[in-house]
């Protein structure tokens, strides 16, 4: 069982994808607990297994072998619609590439989430412009992601992944495509969130400036966890 | 290279090629299938009619044609011959010799055209004799006897061996009579042979005329029928100016009016298709162009000409368009040659089928490669049409934006960006909402495949709205002009309308049958064949005898004249007559007209009357066929009494007929009377609806299969392009069961677009030509053997009828979907996520 404090948990977690019939080895046998309040980077070269390891702990993939829990549960053997359950109650997702619905508003697409979880509209509707206004956006709440910058369409994806008040919130390679300036922006916006509401964070990164400012530092190389830091509180 | 490129990406989404092929081969073995099936019925169609009796040409002293009369026999009929079959087109030739009589038996009778022949040579030009059922043909030219048709026979019970009673005008204008022993029956399946001709040698015919050297044509059969309009003016020099030459389509004008009509509708048909192919490939042909709108861009950054590009996209289209050329033709010509060779059964519908002469119970449709090759050309090169667009978007592309994934498609309209708007609030749910935003996302493709939709549904609406017109106009002219909705008759009547069974106490059927529910009016009638002559022809007619005071609540024949007036109460030695009729026989109005008609006991009754008044219903079969008296006079000619044939009704509501027939049933049984319901009484009618209905159900399914699969690429391209959003959604947290509801509400939204557009236009289309009607004339002129057909068509809406179809549609549409749905509900996220 995981320690009272961990709210995601691998235990010997393998992940081997087939490419044409041939075995690729993403992750191999890794276990790590995230604590609640965690702020953690995955750092390591591209193949070493950041972003399997974040798409096994957010329930978007299943492990080869090992277990993953989420919370109290233990998600490994799950159905679709039930993974999709735990993704949507306990897990927020920020995509490299923000992947914002496109026919969807701004304030739309941070409603997405609260709406399948059965938020009533008034209360949604509030929350989701409370978390655009609080992120910056005010007045872009009725345009269309591709009407919006690149540092915009990435704060409604946080603002999306954070509305539903996930148990931890899952960036993969959030800077990866802004410029230093709105990176380093987006990153002081996660870092208070994570202070200031105690939303749990672990993202997967090349940039020094994230990892700079993350308080655990979770590096992995071909496939294996590679050292695993905790930074003092600063 | 640009050919292994395009098959390449071709190959790369074999789903969509797939689907893209399937629907070009669909229609394309639809289009084969459907002229195979055409030629097939009008090769028989002319096959048979010409070679039991028309033959393929024949020979008149001019005039004949337009006036057939003894008059205009031909005088040295030995020299034509000769002459004729001097000419190397023609592989047999034979004299004939033609006239009208009354065939009676005891007392039945029917006017028919009798012909007397060369047996010899009559057997190497007809095949008449081939299709004796009873009795034998003529064996050399001093046999006697005469050969009547199989109808003929049972109209008047007449077997082999029973003879024959002639009563016509001889050729010098006196009352010819003659007993003739019926040597044989034959049964050809065409009804103005099997019901109206009779043959018999030469020596006898010209006997009973009293024209010992008589011929009126000379009957030929071509070595090549196609070569009719060669021979035909080969002809025309050999045997002089003062003959004419007449070739099938004229002798036989109801077989080639009938041919043209299936070809026209055939083309109708096949233009249809081509706009629903076209659409077909527009669809996926953009979309594989917009979904590599960074590839292009790659590739012209690489330094990829314009022109390379266009014709990649132009060689993808082709190879689209020639694998579903060869699966269509494979398919299209496979079936046609398997059907020709087995035949479709089309029995059900024998009634029908007998209104196209020559047609029989079984089709065998025709595969023929100039048919193939223009179907498959025109596929093809709609195909590569409909690549130009896209080929010419690729090839314009600019590299950078397009590197970047920015089509025009992309560019972002930035809406709002002064002051800051208040957050707008959607009413709609919101996967209602993302599916029609998805169709405005992508206007294009969402446009083309509604098109295609709408464009089915539009053919759809006016080929029912035809067909329910069609169908109502001979429905209601046949019972507006000629039977009402409901005839109350002896048993039997309609078989051979023999005097003894008309009924007593006409008064007191009338009177139990008006106040019956339903029955909007009632009127006796007297109903017999005859022959109706003026001073110089003969034509065998239907007489009826008529209550001048309650016939206008039963037909509405007193509204359709054009000389005269209709008959009043009294006018006891008056007639009217159909326009057609009138020309025929060369009668005007004020002039005598003699009409013979087996009376009661046996005896021929006779009776001149004058012509009162002439209608004109547009439909020859009536304005042809038909001529009225008075109540008292067809009685008194019959020597009827105060009996009549029947009391015919008219219904409030036609549609109740059944419902009205079972309440009068018991009513008039008690009197040993029957009620023929109009569908009994109009088998012919009944059986052409049914017919017209059964093609008219075929043709749709095909479109509807069409439009389905149109639908269904058009699903599958937008859950692949959207493959990383599902993805996305999917990690979110969406359901699937939300995610096929989202792309099964883009396809409802989709075909309820269609809907719209098409049942408006469609009804519209329908109206327009509902009011000032589509004129057919050029088709249906001289043809008569569909009851009430008239020149001008009135399309229909008939909801009712439209409902069940279109709702089949729409459900297949959104079923399709589901496919597509279902695999974009069970996508991968992480990979959907990457997906590119």
């Amino acid at each position: 069982m995981p320690t009272p404090s961990a709210i995601v948990r691998a235990d010997k977690a393998t992940k081997v994808y087939q490419r044409d019939s041939i075995p690729v080895p993403a992750l191999h046998e890794t276990s790590v607990e995230i604590l609640e309040g965690d702020f953690v980077a995955l750092v390591g070269p591209s193949g070493s297994g950041k972003t399997t390891l974040l798409n096994l702990i957010g329930g978007l993939d299943r492990p080869t072998s090992g277990r993953i829990w989420v919370g109290a549960q233990e998600i490994t053997s799950l159905g679709r619609k039930a993974l999709a359950e735990v993704r949507l109650r306990h897990i927020g997702f920020v995509f490299q590439e923000y992947n914002l619905v496109p026919v969807l508003s701004a304030l739309e697409n941070v409603e997405y989430v609260m709406l399948l979880q059965g938020v009533d509209e008034e209360r949604r509707r509030q929350e989701a412009l409370r978390l655009l206004h609080e992120l910056g956006l005010e007045g872009l709440e009725n345009r269309r992601p591709n009407e919006l910058s690149g540092g915009q369409q990435q704060r409604v994806a946080v603002a999306r992944a954070i509305a539903a008040r996930p148990m931890i919130v899952l960036p993969d390679e959030p800077t990866a495509n802004l410029d230093s300036q709105s990176g380093s922006a987006l990153m002081d916006m996660m870092r208070r969130l994570n202070e200031e509401q105690g939303t749990t964070f672990v993202f997967s990164t090349h940039d020094p400036m994230v990892v700079e400012r993350a308080r655990r530092v979770i590096r992995l190389r071909d496939g294996r966890i590679e050292a695993d830091e905790r930074k003092a509180a600063s | 290279m640009i050919w292994k490129l395009a098959l390449r990406n071709v190959l790369r989404n074999r789903r969509r090629s797939g689907i893209t092929v399937l629907s070009i081969a669909v229609g394309l073995a639809a289009l084969t299938f459907l002229w195979g099936f055409i030629d097939g019925q009008n090769r028989q169609m002319v096959n048979n009619t010409t070679r039991y009796f028309a033959g393929d040409a024949q020979v008149h002293l001019k005039g004949y044609h337009d006036d057939p009369s003894l008059d205009r026999a031909i005088g040295a009929g030995d020299r034509v011959l000769a002459a004729v079959r001097a000419d190397p087109a023609v592989a047999a030739a034979t004299v004939r010799l033609e006239t009208t009589v009354l065939a009676s038996r005891a007392d039945r009778s029917r006017g028919i055209a009798a012909f007397g022949v060369d047996p010899a040579g009559e057997s190497a030009v007809s095949d008449l004799s081939k299709a004796i059922v009873d009795g034998r043909a003529f064996d050399g030219p001093g046999d006697s006897g005469i050969l009547i048709g199989a109808d003929l026979a049972e109209a008047l019970a007449l077997r082999a061996g029973d003879d024959l009673v002639l009563v016509g005008q001889a050729y010098d204008g006196s009352v010819a009579s003659a007993r003739v022993p019926v040597r044989g029956v034959f049964r050809t399946k065409i009804d103005d042979l099997d019901g109206y001709v009779a043959v018999m040698p030469m020596a006898v015919m010209r006997d009973f005329l009293a024209a010992p050297s008589a011929v009126t044509a000379v009957a030929v059969r071509l070595r090549d029928r196609g070569a009719l309009a060669a021979a035909t003016e080969s002809l025309s020099i050999r045997v002089g100016s003062d003959h004419e030459v007449v070739g099938w389509p004229v002798l036989l004008p109801m077989v080639a009016v009938s041919t043209r009509f299936h070809e026209v509708m055939g083309i109708v048909v096949l233009a249809i298709f081509f706009v629903m192919v076209a659409a077909g490939v527009a669809n996926p042909v953009l979309m594989a162009v917009l979904e590599r709108t960074r590839e292009f861009g790659i590739m012209l950054a690489l330094g990829t000409g314009q022109s390379l590009l266009f014709r990649l996209v132009v060689a993808e289209a082709a190879l689209l368009g020639g694998a579903g050329l060869l699966l269509g033709n494979a398919v299209g010509l496979g079936a046609t040659a398997a059907f020709g060779r087995i035949g479709i059964d089309l029995g059900a519908f024998a009634a029908g089928l007998r209104t196209m002469p020559g047609l029989e119970d079984v089709i065998y449709p025709v595969v023929r490669a100039e048919r193939s090759l223009f179907i498959s050309v025109m596929v093809f090169v709609i195909a590569l049409l409909m690549a130009l667009y896209p080929a010419l978007r690729a090839a314009t592309l600019e590299p950078v934006a397009a590197i970047r994934g920015i089509g025009e498609r992309g560019k972002a309209r930035v809406r709002g960006r002064g002051e800051p708007a208040p957050a707008r609030r959607s009413r709609w749910p919101v996967f209602v909402l993302i599916a029609a935003r998805n169709l405005l996302r992508n206007r294009k493709r969402s446009a083309i495949t509604a098109f295609a939709a709408a464009f089915a549904i539009v053919a759809y609406v006016f080929l029912y709205g035809f067909f329910d017109g069609f169908a109502e106009q001979i429905v209601g002219n046949s019972t507006g002009y000629l039977t009402g909705h409901l005839q109350i008759e002896r048993q039997g009547l309609r078989r051979d309308l023999a005097p003894e069974l008309a009924f007593e106490d006409a008064g007191g059927v009338l009177k139990a049958v008006q106040a019956m529910p339903g029955v909007a009016a009632a009127a006796p009638r007297v109903q017999a064949q005859a022959l109706a002559s003026s001073a110089t022809k003969s034509v065998g007619v239907m007489l009826y005898g008529v209550d001048p005071d309650l016939e206008p609540g039963i037909t509405i024949l007193h509204r359709t004249f054009v000389e005269g007036t209709p008959l009043a109460r009294g006018a006891e030695r008056d007639i009217v007559i159909g326009r057609r009729l009138a020309e025929k026989i060369g009668a005007r109005l004020g002039e005598k007209i003699v009409v013979m008609a087996p009376g009661l006991a046996g005896e021929l009754g006779t009776a001149a009357f004058r012509v009162r008044g002439i209608f004109a219903t547009e439909s020859s079969s009536f304005d042809g066929a038909m001529v009225f008296v008075t109540l008292p006079a067809a009685q008194r000619m019959l020597g009827l009494g105060d009996r009549v044939s029947s009391v015919n009704l008219r219904l409030v509501d036609r549609s109740q007929v059944d419902a009205v027939a079972r309440q009068l049933a018991p009513v008039v049984a008690s009197r040993g009377l029957v009620a023929s319901t109009w569908p009994e009484l109009l088998t012919r009618v009944a059986d052409m609806v049914g017919l017209v209905r059964a093609i008219r159900t075929v043709v749709v399914a095909v479109f509807f299969l069409v439009v389905a699969l149109a639908v269904m690429n058009t699903v599958f391209m937008a859950v692949a392009e959207r493959t990383r959003e599902f993805g996305v959604m999917m990690a979110l947290g969406t359901p699937p069961d939300a995610i096929v509801r989202m792309v099964v509400y883009e396809t409802v939204a989709l075909m309820l677009l269609a809907s719209v557009v098409g049942y408006t236009v469609g009804a519209a289309i329908v109206s327009v030509f509902g009011s000032v009607g589509l004129d057919l004339s050029r088709f249906y002129k001289d043809y008569s053997a569909i009851p009430g057909l008239t020149g001008i068509v009135y399309p229909r809406l008939e909801w009712a009828s439209l409902i069940g179809p279109g709702f089949g549609l729409f459900l297949a549409s959104v079923a399709v979907s589901l496919y597509p749905a279902s695999r974009a509900a069970r996508l991968d996220p992480t990979a959907a996520i990457r997906h590119t």
